[in-house]
């Protein structure tokens, strides 16, 4: 699949961090790992289009960090979701539902 | 949207710590991804490359995170705040001269926008200010002011007014001491309740008037204002039913108003003192009193009624008054805003001061922008530069915009300090004769105003700078190796700029040149009486004390005399007319001319005074006799006329011996305003010459004076006295005072003034309005000047090596000189030609301010254009001299 970074909807990837955040908390690396198993190898989140995103969700007030350690015993910065972030998360999750649903029907529909 | 407000804060202050934590971030992010590649078997160089290569720049990812972050966009107006602040610290003379041009500027404008704003813009401090108005009657487009009876009529009449308040105002004599003593003359304000409640005026304490209180016995009570309560009663709580005598009656004092009565509205300098009811006594209201005008009259609008309509409504009800009284024929009404009483004659000299100090930032604008032209020039290698590393364009016009934009804030400031001081010098430095000046002060609105001037200078003179470093070409910039480019249309744009200061320079000089030349003319024309040693005064004899005409005559008498033993006066006469304004107008019918309408009844400029009147005025007699001491009550009247009035009226008949009724013919009016049923007759025995009798500006108005001894139904309590000295008057002032006391210690002498105080003061706003603009022209021409050295100074820079071939090859020096100067003198040329241009379009606004001279005077604009060319000249020849020094040998080896 080439590129798939390229197709993202606007929004998606806000919606993958958040879902990746759901469980535990994360670095940077673990998010891009966790989407990237999530989607099945599907989206691969390179650093340039994480990090600014991180921050900016960060600013949102979605996430928060900590800084913690690596399994490599580096000091990493970890995130985790703040109660907004729930909520957006679960804002997010229904508004996709929808689309999914409206897209599947116009697709099946001939 | 706290937590967006918590990341901004965050972020701008803890800006190195967010930019560590994120390189440790990142750092971490390369190490874990390694550490995975080398768990699938690469060897940990290799590993950390291929990682290194994965990512592309870390510092790129790094600049994507500092752009999302909040603030983002102040990080970096800072970030360029803080390189123009540097900037300014590597060269502290140039941005010192940017600062203190912009402040003098900006500084200027934020004074004459503060006098504008507060004598034009500022809102009336009244509740309903919106809805207030003037009404005035108006005679040839000319407001008379009303008359008691059509005020009545408008007020019952209307569908538009839910209130009209007739007002007037009286000199009185008024004293805290209910027997009278030690009484000064002032101002009384003669008010309706619905004056107040117009204004929407609660009294501080007490209460207002009531409607009964205006009429004749009953009006004795009296409102004072809290200054008089303040300096003359110590803020007394008890002042209530106290008494004060006003013209020696008692007055109970009924309440205290708050000060926030202006002077304007009664024309004079300060809030009124003291008010009592105005009676619509028998005389004001009844029908003969209708032709006479002069009282004020405001009102209050409904709401959502407009001026138009309320205009439309009263001018209806003039019109049926005009077609049943024959005296309202002729006569329209005015509906103004209140707030154009405020403004009075400063509306025209203010709208010019205004467009001249607008010049002068305009002048000063294009001064920077070409100093700044000239530096960015210079630093063309540095633009070059940073745009061959990958500056935008977009970058490089916001960073040369912010460091013009730090410049023009500081200016901006220094300028609100600098108005700011000029408002309270203002203030402190001419009280009283502009009086709209007392109010002065500097608001948010002020405020606002230099801000704006000062974001908008900003980018008049920032952007062409930064346009052209924008436009740099890289390549050819850094090519030219260690020289600067000449940049041939750069320098076309500096002195087009030149070129416009000279013309607005030329502008703001002819400008104040004709009005100081029609100061010039007001204050030294002939004004047909002698000014120097004479000094004058006013005084009121009450009816109370006075009711009769000779009783007025026996102490005018008296006066004189007392007046006249006093060493150093050489003469002395009590009047009500002096020149140059009268304002006393006598409608009058010659014998032997019958008159069938009242349309056709000339009036004419009326005053009475004693024999001594011409002598002491200093005004001669051209035919007939002078009045004389043998003119008694006993004898047939006299008058003299002026020569105005017999080119008017008796142009081939010789008026002397012609005999002239005073007041409007019975036939057509039985009772006039003055005289009631009967008339005065007088015999007209000698002409003088014109003297100035309506102000400065106007030429003499046919007029007739009386004596007041022999016409003693006109002879009233009001008078003035005139002194004609050998010593300086202002040295007889106290003496003359004196002497009123010591005939009636109750008398005040008031408005005590030398002639030439009070001309002076007649010419006060022109006299400010000159000074004010002559500093601008100066301002305006050692603008031009620097921008006329820079230019000059810099070609010459550039031409040096030109310069050393040509005298290398033998050119003389005196070429060198005219090589440069004729440079000069081009641009000073084409600034006095388009200057010129701007004084024609500008003539017509000026004519309305200028007396004796035309706007397009051939004297000044020629003058001004010798000036703007010898100091353009002027400038050129240090930048020539050193032209000419130039050692050719120096210049070549430069190279």
């Amino acid at each position: 699949m080439p590129s798939p970074q390229c197709d993202l909807l606007q929004g998606t990837l806000d919606v993958l961090i958040l879902k990746s955040l759901a469980l535990q908390e994360l670095h940077g690396m673990g998010i891009s790992r966790r989407i990237s198993q999530m989607t099945n190898g599907a989206f691969e989140v390179k650093p340039g289009s994480l990090f600014p995103a991180l921050h900016r969700m960060e600013d949102a007030g979605w996430l928060t960090s900590t800084w913690g350690e690596s399994e490599t015993n580096r000091r990493a910065k970890f995130y985790s979701l703040t109660k907004a972030g729930k909520k957006q998360l679960q804002s997010e999750t229904e508004r996709w539902e929808r689309i999914s649903l409206a897209m599947a029907a116009a697709l099946e529909s001939s | 949207m706290i937590s967006r407000f918590r990341a901004l804060w965050r972020n701008l202050i803890h800006r190195d710590q967010m930019d560590q934590d994120l390189d440790e971030e990142l750092h971490a992010y390369v190490e874990l991804v390694s550490a995975e590649k080398v768990r699938t078997g690469m060897s940990p160089e290799e590993a950390y490359r291929d990682t290194r290569r994965e990512i592309g720049g870390t510092e790129q990812i790094k600049q994507r995170v500092r752009d999302i972050r909040a603030g983002a966009l102040l990080d970096r107006l800072v970030q360029d705040i803080r390189f123009a602040l540097r900037q300014m610290r590597k060269s502290p003379g140039f941005y010192a001269v940017v600062v203190l041009v912009l402040a003098l500027a900006i500084g200027a404008n934020a004074s004459i926008f503060s006098i504008l704003n507060t004598v034009m813009l500022r809102p009336l401090e009244f509740p309903s200010a919106d809805r207030l108005v003037q009404i005035t009657s108006t005679k040839n487009e000319k407001p008379i002011g009303v008359s008691g009876p059509d005020c009545r009529d408008f007020a019952t009449h209307n569908q538009t007014f839910e209130k009209i308040a007739i007002y007037d105002q009286w000199r009185k004599n008024v004293s805290t001491s209910p027997r009278g003593d030690d009484a000064a003359e002032v101002l009384v304000g003669l008010a309706p309740p619905e004056f107040f409640e117009a204004l929407g005026i609660q009294p501080l304490m007490g209460r207002l008037f009531k409607t009964e209180e205006g009429v004749e016995g009953r009006n004795h009570v009296a409102l004072i204002t809290e200054v008089f309560w303040k300096t003359h009663y110590q803020r007394d709580r008890k002042i209530l039913g106290r008494t004060l005598s006003i013209n020696d009656q008692p007055y109970t004092i009924i309440g205290v108003l708050p000060a926030t009565i202006p002077g304007w509205l009664h024309g004079a300098q300060a809030q009124l003192p003291v008010f009592e009811p105005f009676v619509p006594d028998p005389g004001t209201f009844s029908e003969q009193s209708r032709g006479g005008r002069g009282n004020g009259a405001i009102g209050l609008l409904r709401p959502g009624t407009t001026i138009g309509k309320a205009q439309a409504d009263l001018a209806r009800i003039a019109q049926n008054l005009a077609t049943m009284h024959p005296v309202d024929r002729g006569v329209g009404i005015s509906v103004a805003p209140l707030a154009t009483m405020r403004t009075g004659d400063l509306r025209p000299l203010l709208l010019l001061l205004m467009g001249a100090v607008g010049l002068i930032l305009l002048i000063a604008c294009s001064n920077l922008a070409a100093l700044l032209l000239a530096r960015n020039t210079a630093r063309q290698r540095e633009f070059a530069m940073r745009k061959a590393l990958g500056a935008g364009t977009t970058a490089l016009v916001r960073q040369v915009l912010t460091e013009t934009l730090v410049p023009s804030l500081m200016g901006s400031a220094c300028g609100l300090a600098l108005a700011c001081g000029a408002t309270r010098a203002l203030r402190t430095a001419d009280p009283g004769k502009i009086p709209q000046l007392l109010a002065l002060t500097l608001d948010w609105r002020v405020a606002l105003f230099t801000l704006v001037v000062g974001l908008g200078t900003c980018l008049l003179f920032g952007m062409a700078p930064a346009l052209l470093s924008a436009r740099l070409d890289p390549a050819d910039v850094l090519k030219e190796g260690g020289r600067t480019s000449s940049g041939t249309s750069r320098q076309g744009f500096r002195k087009l700029l030149v070129i416009a200061q000279i013309a607005l320079s030329m502008m703001l000089l002819v400008a104040s040149g004709l009005l100081i030349q029609t100061l010039e003319r007001l204050e030294n024309q002939d004004l047909g009486f002698r000014v120097d040693h004479l000094m004058r005064g006013h005084f009121y004899l009450p009816p109370a004390q006075y009711p009769m005409a000779d009783m007025v005559t026996r102490f005018c008498d008296r006066l004189t005399e007392r007046i006249r033993a006093l060493p150093g006066v050489r003469d002395v006469s009590v009047t009500t007319v002096y020149p140059p304004s009268d304002r006393w107008r006598m409608m009058f019918s010659i014998e032997g001319r019958p008159l069938s309408q009242l349309e056709d009844v000339p009036g004419t400029i009326f005053g009475v005074v004693d024999a001594n009147y011409l002598p002491t005025a200093g005004i001669p007699v051209v035919a007939g006799r002078n009045f004389s001491d043998s003119d008694r009550e006993t004898t047939t009247p006299v008058a003299i006329v002026n020569q105005a009035f017999v080119k008017h009226y008796f142009p081939d008949v010789d008026p002397i011996g012609q005999r002239v009724e005073l007041g409007a013919p019975v036939s057509l009016i039985p009772q006039d305003v003055w005289m009631g049923a009967e008339r005065e007759t007088v015999t007209i025995a000698g002409v003088m010459r014109d003297n100035h009798n309506q102000g400065l500006a106007l030429p003499a108005a046919p007029q007739l004076i009386a004596l007041f001894r022999q016409v003693p139904k006109v002879n009233f309590g009001f008078k003035d006295v005139l002194v004609r000295s050998d010593v300086a008057p202002e040295a007889l002032e106290q003496a003359v005072a004196q002497q009123l006391l010591a005939l009636d210690s109750r008398l005040p002498l008031s408005e005590v003034e030398t002639m030439s105080e009070y001309l002076d003061d007649m010419t006060a706003v022109k006299q400010f309005t000159s000074v004010i603009l002559a500093c601008f022209a100066g301002i305006g021409l050692l603008l031009a000047v620097m921008g006329i050295y820079g230019v000059i100074a810099y070609l010459v820079a550039q031409r040096t090596q030109e310069i050393g071939i040509r005298l290398a090859l033998g050119a003389p020096q005196s070429a060198v000189v005219w090589l440069v100067s004729s440079q000069g003198l081009r641009m000073a040329l084409a600034g006095v030609a388009i200057g010129l241009v701007g004084t024609v379009l500008a003539a017509r606004s000026m004519t309305s301010l200028l007396y004796g001279i035309s706007a397009l005077d051939p004297a000044t604009i020629g003058s001004a254009s010798i000036v703007l060319i010898a100091i353009a000249l002027g400038a050129c020849v240090l930048p020539a001299r050193r032209a000419a020094k130039i050692d050719p040998i120096q210049a070549l080896r430069a190279e």
